[in-house]
């Protein structure tokens, strides 16, 4: 087992590896990469996508996956700005919001847990409803004008960097922690390893279940204000696409759809790739669509990468 | 002797040559209807230096998976061409991705250029990167569509150009029907509006109403939301038609729903005998007037905006005031200059 551990570590070694070859790239083929002003616009445009696809890597981990982020992100985004626009004090509505995407997140866990119905279908169809309630709410119009404190969330500087990445920062920090250290973490593992024999060793199948999409739904949640706060504006097409992007980040970082490991500095390092990619083409002036040529070709290598690795592993494990 | 002919010969040659490159020269060929709105919104511009240093600017537009934007960065690569300056233009996935938009420009305020051109997919998405080209003395040249009192707000100071008279293009066409129906003694007209709300919809349905009102003898019936749509179109000018069977005049907000309200015209058996006017001139509606089955469509030239805007910012990066109320000409189209507009880009 220890060399699984080593061959783990070597992954994600290899994803550092690679990050740091992309900036030597980028800064070789262009002046204006290597500089902190762009690279901590890298940081605040990878902030979004870091903090959603941590939350998705606890799903992905769970043998599930959440295609309802983008709209949580839009709806609790409209949550915390209506209440904002009631005159709320920003942190009340803040909290709000994070509520509510944690009350979207239950019912798609209902829906996975309880109903037993298959987690794709689940929040393939509330991510319909979710971006519908959005629509008809704001009437399809933007809500926007907040108070300085939270827009500075999302466009504020702590020191040196963006406050967004602190905020990504944290969110990492906590999602690693859950994931490493707690019982809800060990459980959420073992249910997405074997849900039978999770159940029968007495994990609470669907408590955890539930759990890991509220916890999904809450980052998104949180995503969904960091964008609000960024672009001072809150609409009902914010976050389209960002499920895609999120499990792009969650499978380059090494969690396996097949369950059972979750790898939340990989999902880091696997936005981070992403978001330096996005940075670095448009500062080389590749055109959009070739930008996502490039991403997509970089993601099926990594991904091809992580194929090999798991056979080494396998290997690794009958030898010892 | 012979060497002479032979000198005389080549500078013969080298003078028919260059010919076209003078203008006015000897083109017996009149300008066009592109080339002389081409020509008046450069005039409203005024001189535009050339410029000594070699300037960089950088362009985000919206989306390049549709034709507008795409014929809006060919005219940003002809100014670039005819000013020797470097342009880089970039567009957004699609026409929603409003953080996106929002990262390539930020991202291009890192990379120094001289000036920037940024055509904004809501009034607000763009605001964040203004600000650091505030902040770092980089000229931003965008339009009217920003919310200035936001952007102030935030410290930011884009040149805001006009650029769409969405106005003047409902009044342009309207004012056709309302003129044409005039001098056969009057008649009932209706406007087919866009997406309720939208900006571009209202101002074109605001000038349409006022050139409808101008004509006495012009009475309007009804003014309805098409939602930029055809299907919606189509049944909205079924509706008007059984509601008004002496309608002879509909002024819609763009073309495709000028297409829908001619189909619907046809379907009733009412060939001919409604005047339909649209905006945009797409390539169906050219054909449609050339066919005869559309009256008429006020056309706008992306390619001149996108040369326009590269031009403001090449005098803004050189520290040139804009009129800030600039405004692309726009053209109405119909069957007696439609041969004349093959070049309308």
């Amino acid at each position: 087992m220890k060399r699984v551990g080593r061959l783990n570590r070597l992954q994600r070694m290899g994803l550092l590896a690679f990050l740091a070859g992309l900036a030597v790239l980028f800064s070789l083929l262009s002046p204006h990469f290597l500089r902190w002003e762009n690279l901590s616009n890298v940081l605040l445009q990878s902030a979004v996508q870091i903090v959603v696809a941590v939350g998705m890597t606890l799903v992905v981990a769970t043998r599930g996956i959440d295609l309802s982020v983008g709209s949580v992100m839009a709806l609790s985004g409209i949550v915390t700005a209506g209440l904002m626009k009631a005159h709320w004090a920003w942190d009340l509505a803040l909290l709000a919001g994070l509520a509510s995407g944690a009350t979207m997140g239950a019912l798609n866990g209902l829906g996975v847990a309880l109903l037993g119905i298959n987690p794709f279908i689940v929040t393939l169809g509330t991510a319909g409803i979710f971006r519908a309630v959005a629509l008809i709410a704001t009437d399809a119009r933007p809500i926007y004008g907040f108070p300085l404190g939270f827009r500075a969330l999302g466009s504020g500087r702590w020191g040196p960097l963006p406050s967004s990445a602190l905020i990504a920062l944290a969110a990492f920090v906590f999602g690693a922690l859950v994931v490493a250290w707690t019982r809800f973490g060990t459980n959420a593992r073992a249910v997405g390893d074997n849900l039978e024999a999770a159940y029968r060793l007495g994990v609470p199948v669907t408590r955890t279940r539930i759990g890991i999409y509220t916890l999904c739904s809450t980052f998104a949640a949180l995503g969904g204000i960091i964008v609000t706060a960024r672009l001072n504006t809150a609409e009902a097409i914010a976050g389209m696409g960002i499920e895609l992007e999120a499990i792009a980040a969650v499978v380059m970082g090494g969690t396996s759809f097949a369950g059972g490991e979750a790898s939340v500095p990989g999902t880091l390092l696997g936005a981070l790739i992403i978001g330096t990619l996005a940075n670095g083409l448009t500062i080389i002036n590749v055109p959009t669509y070739y930008q996502q040529l490039v991403i997509g070709v970089v993601f099926m290598v990594a991904v091809l990468a992580d194929r090999l690795r798991r056979r080494t592993q396998r290997n690794a494990l009958f030898e010892t | 002797m012979l060497r002479n002919e032979w000198l005389f010969g080549l500078i013969l040659l080298l003078v028919v040559w260059t010919l076209p490159l003078f203008p006015g020269s000897a083109s017996a060929e009149p300008m066009t209807p592109w080339e002389k709105a081409r020509a008046a919104t450069f005039a409203k511009l005024g001189e535009v230096p050339r410029p000594d240093a070699p300037l960089k600017i950088g362009t985000v537009l919206v989306t390049l998976s549709n034709p507008f934007w795409v014929s809006m960065k060919e005219g940003y690569e002809n100014a670039a061409r005819e000013f020797g300056v470097t342009i880089d233009v970039q567009a957004a996935p699609q026409e929603n991705s409003v953080a996106n938009q929002l990262n390539i420009l930020e991202n291009m305020v890192a990379k120094d250029y001289d000036a920037l051109c940024a055509h904004t997919i809501t009034a607000r998405n763009l605001i964040p990167a203004f600000v650091k080209a505030a902040r770092k003395g980089i000229p931003v040249v965008s339009d009217n569509r920003v919310d200035l009192a936001a952007a102030h707000e935030a410290g930011a100071e884009p040149i805001t150009l006009g650029l769409v008279d969405f106005y003047g293009q409902g009044r342009l066409g309207a004012e056709y029907i309302a003129r044409t129906l005039s001098e056969k003694g009057g008649g009932k007209v209706a406007i087919i509006e866009g997406l309720p709300g939208a900006p571009q919809s209202e101002a074109r349905t605001r000038g349409a109403k006022d050139a409808f009102e101008a004509f006495p003898d012009v009475e309007m019936v009804s003014s309805q939301p098409g939602n930029w749509d055809r299907a919606k179109a189509f049944s909205v000018t079924q509706n008007l038609i059984q509601a008004h069977p002496d309608l002879a005049g509909i002024q819609c907000a763009n073309d495709i729903m000028a297409l829908a309200a001619v189909e619907a015209i046809e379907a009733a058996g009412k060939t001919g005998r409604i005047m339909v006017v649209g905006i945009d001139l797409i390539p169906q509606g050219k054909e449609a007037i050339r066919q005869g089955r559309l009256a008429g469509s006020v056309a706008f030239s992306p390619f001149v905006i996108g040369e326009t805007v590269a031009r403001a910012a090449i005098a803004a990066a050189q520290g040139l005031k804009i009129p800030e109320d600039l405004e692309v000409v726009s053209v109405l189209a119909t069957k007696d200059n439609i041969g004349r507009l093959a070049d309308w880009k």
